[in-house]
């Protein structure tokens, strides 16, 4: 009954609660909104690190993970004995050569890092080969050897497809060498760091130049199965390694990307906090005037007999169907809007520069988890359960005879 | 039998300031089953005092019993049971709960009580129709007339059974057709339930129909007896 009531008398001032409802509305579903913008933003951000780079879980020699020199090598047969025991949990692998080295023109110097990688595997566990806009993804063995470079260090460079590019690098012996690739692919994904710093090589060409014997790699990139916990997998196959071999997810090779996802955690829940605080403010100072409004009522109910728990609840309710009512429109809208959005994606064309320098895609989907939903509504509803404080206090507080004299 | 017994009782508004003697020192009692008019000019303390019968304010000097018990001496929310239980408000205007049908209304109390729903709806319709409104049961407070908001309010005041009414000025609001039928249908029920009912009035023609009038001057009874003899 005391609910009843609460709800018809939210209703009494329609315009009144609209406002309120309606800015709830649009407070709520613009953060979730924000929110759901921004993982997609990070989802898609890590999901292409992973895919053009990390793969899941890289192994490399332990010394090669703290020096990053090129002679801390291991053998690829050793490695697939060791790895037989995880056959399940992995589903792709691919082989690489790495090293850091100058990338030379006539015109310019740029300091890369080189992978050398097997043309065949490579592409089943990341996608460079999907973004090739020049060229190819390696050629037929020829006289001289081949490498692929992004459109961006083309441009440093001023090279051009077919043209030579000398790479200088220090090999297994410590010698410094220097070798002529020719430019057989230019490729360009959706950042601009990675591609400003990366080339690729065909292994068996890279490991003459660094004078590794066949079989010999630095670094394995592996992709798991879709259902394998990335975390857990690389503890367990950690112990199935030699003592000098390490296993690293994603997570561990690049800190920063996890970070990152944190820090935009803590963005969505400040957001988040804004737009409670100024609901608080708003619904507090709506059922302020609501109490001030009904001071006679209030004092006629107390008369008849309602005790102050029954005026309290009376006002909360009322406080709480008025905040959660927006929340719940908002939660919906916003769900309706990040599912067609998650579908279709946003295209954020004017600014596709600056979203690729830093590694990000200019087509978001956004997305959210069903839980965040769940979670703002509780707050909301909390929200409203401590903004009910100081009318309720009022209410309660207001002696009867004035409030009926008035 | 004694309903309510008044000893002394004084209410003093801003006694630091400037010192108001709304009530001073009445001793007075009203009988079950009393129809009694308090009169009297505008300040004299007629409100002031329905009020401290009613355990709205509290007195600052004196004591009151109601059905034996000194009610100076309740809490707060002791005196809210008390009320619930016990006695029946009508005001001057805004009697209602605007968001809730006649019938809502009388059922408020009652519902409050834990009262069945099958007791409530007839114990409502019953008031109603006695009160010359069913036919008004669905209507919002704004859907009806001043007349017959104030027949719903007396409804209302009698749906718990209480052992008195209060009604401070119930028919100043309303023309004289109005204050006529109220009263007549007020007093019809006061001799049907055998409900006290004390109210206050300025209108001559109300104090006629009262079976006792109190007349106050002052915050004093200056006057009480039979509407003839006074
Ligand atoms: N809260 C208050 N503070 C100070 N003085 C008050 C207060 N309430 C009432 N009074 C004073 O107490 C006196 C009695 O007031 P009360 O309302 O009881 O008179 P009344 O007989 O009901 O008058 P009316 O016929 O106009 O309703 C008046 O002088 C009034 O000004
Ligand atoms: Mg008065």
């Amino acid at each position: 009954m005391i609910a009843k009531l609460a709800w018809r008398n939210v209703w009494r001032n329609k315009v009144r609660s609209l406002v309120v409802i309606i800015a709830t509305t649009l407070g709520i579903s613009g953060a979730l909104f924000i929110a759901a913008l921004i993982s997609g933003m990070m989802d898609k951000w890590v999901q292409n690190q992973i895919e053009t780079e990390l793969s899941d879980i890289q192994i490399h020699q332990e010394d090669f993970v703290i020096e990053e020199d090129q002679k801390f090598f291991f053998e690829k047969e050793d490695l697939e004995r060791q790895l037989t025991a995880f056959a399940n949990e992995i589903k792709e692998k691919a082989y690489r050569i790495k090293a850091e080295g100058l990338a030379m023109s006539a015109h310019n110097t740029y300091q890369v890092i080189l992978l050398g990688v097997d043309p065949d595997q490579e592409p089943k566990v990341t996608n460079i080969s999907n973004y090739i806009r020049e060229g190819a993804y390696f050629k037929e063995p020829g006289r001289i050897k081949q490498i692929l470079i992004s459109q961006k260090l083309a441009d440093e460079l001023k090279v051009r497809m077919n043209s030579k590019v000398v790479i200088n690098l220090s090999d297994i012996e410590g010698e410094i060498v220097g070798e002529a690739f020719k430019v057989v692919g230019i490729f360009k994904t959706s950042s601009g760091i990675f591609d400003e710093s990366h080339v690729f090589v065909k292994n068996d060409e890279f490991a003459k130049v660094l004078k590794m014997k066949p079989g010999q790699y630095h670094e394995l990139a592996i992709r798991t199965g879709e259902e394998v916990e990335v975390e857990a997998f690389q503890t367990e196959l950690q112990q199935g390694l030699d003592a000098d071999l390490m296993a690293e997810s994603w997570i561990q090779m690049s800190p920063a990307l996890k970070m990152t996802e944190g820090y935009m955690d803590t963005f969505n829940w400040i957001l988040l906090s804004v737009v409670l605080t100024a609901l608080i403010f708003g619904i507090i100072n709506t059922m302020l005037m609501v109490v001030l409004e009904r001071t006679r009522e209030i004092g006629m109910l107390r008369s008849l007999g309602l005790n102050d728990r029954k005026v309290g609840l009376m006002f909360i309710l009322e406080t709480i169907y008025l905040s959660i009512t927006g929340a719940i429109v908002g939660n919906i809208l916003s769900f309706f809007l990040i599912n067609y959005f998650g579908n279709k994606g946003i295209h954020f064309e004017s600014w596709e520069e600056g979203f690729e320098a830093y590694g990000l895609q200019a087509v978001i989907y956004p997305i959210l988890e069903l839980n965040f939903y769940v979670l703002v509504t509780l707050l909301v509803f909390f929200t409203g359960l401590l903004a009910s404080y100081f009318p309720v206090r009022k209410a309660i507080r207001l002696d009867i005879s004035t409030a009926i004299r008035n | 039998m004694e309903v309510i017994i008044t000893k002394d009782l004084e209410k003093i508004y801003n006694p630091d300031t400037v010192p108001v003697h709304a009530v001073n020192g009445i001793s007075t009692s009203f009988e079950a089953g009393e129809f009694t008019a308090i009169v009297g000019p505008s300040g004299c303390g007629k409100t002031t005092f329905l009020n401290l019968i009613g355990g709205l304010e509290a007195p600052t000097q004196g004591d009151i019993s109601i059905l034996g018990d000194s009610i100076s001496t309740k809490k707060k929310s002791e005196m809210t049971d008390f009320r619930l239980h016990n006695i029946g408000f009508v005001f001057q205007a805004y009697n209602l709960i605007p968001v809730m049908s006649a019938y809502e209304n009388v059922a408020f109390i009652m519902e409050l009580l834990n009262r069945p729903q099958a007791e409530i709806k007839d114990r409502v319709m019953e008031l109603l129709d006695a009160m010359g409104v069913g036919d008004k049961a669905h209507q919002r407070p704004h859907q009806l007339s001043g007349g017959q908001q104030q027949r719903v309010a007396v409804a209302r005041a009698l749906a718990s059974k209480p052992k008195f009414i209060l009604a401070d000025e119930p028919t100043a609001n309303l023309d004289s057709h109005a204050t006529e039928t109220l009263l007549d249908l007020m007093l019809k029920m006061n001799e049907k339930e055998g409900t006290t009912i004390i109210f206050s009035t300025h209108d001559i023609r109300v104090m006629n129909k009262a079976r006792r009038l109190v007349k106050m001057d002052d915050g004093k009874i200056v006057e009480n007896g039979k509407p003839d003899t006074a």
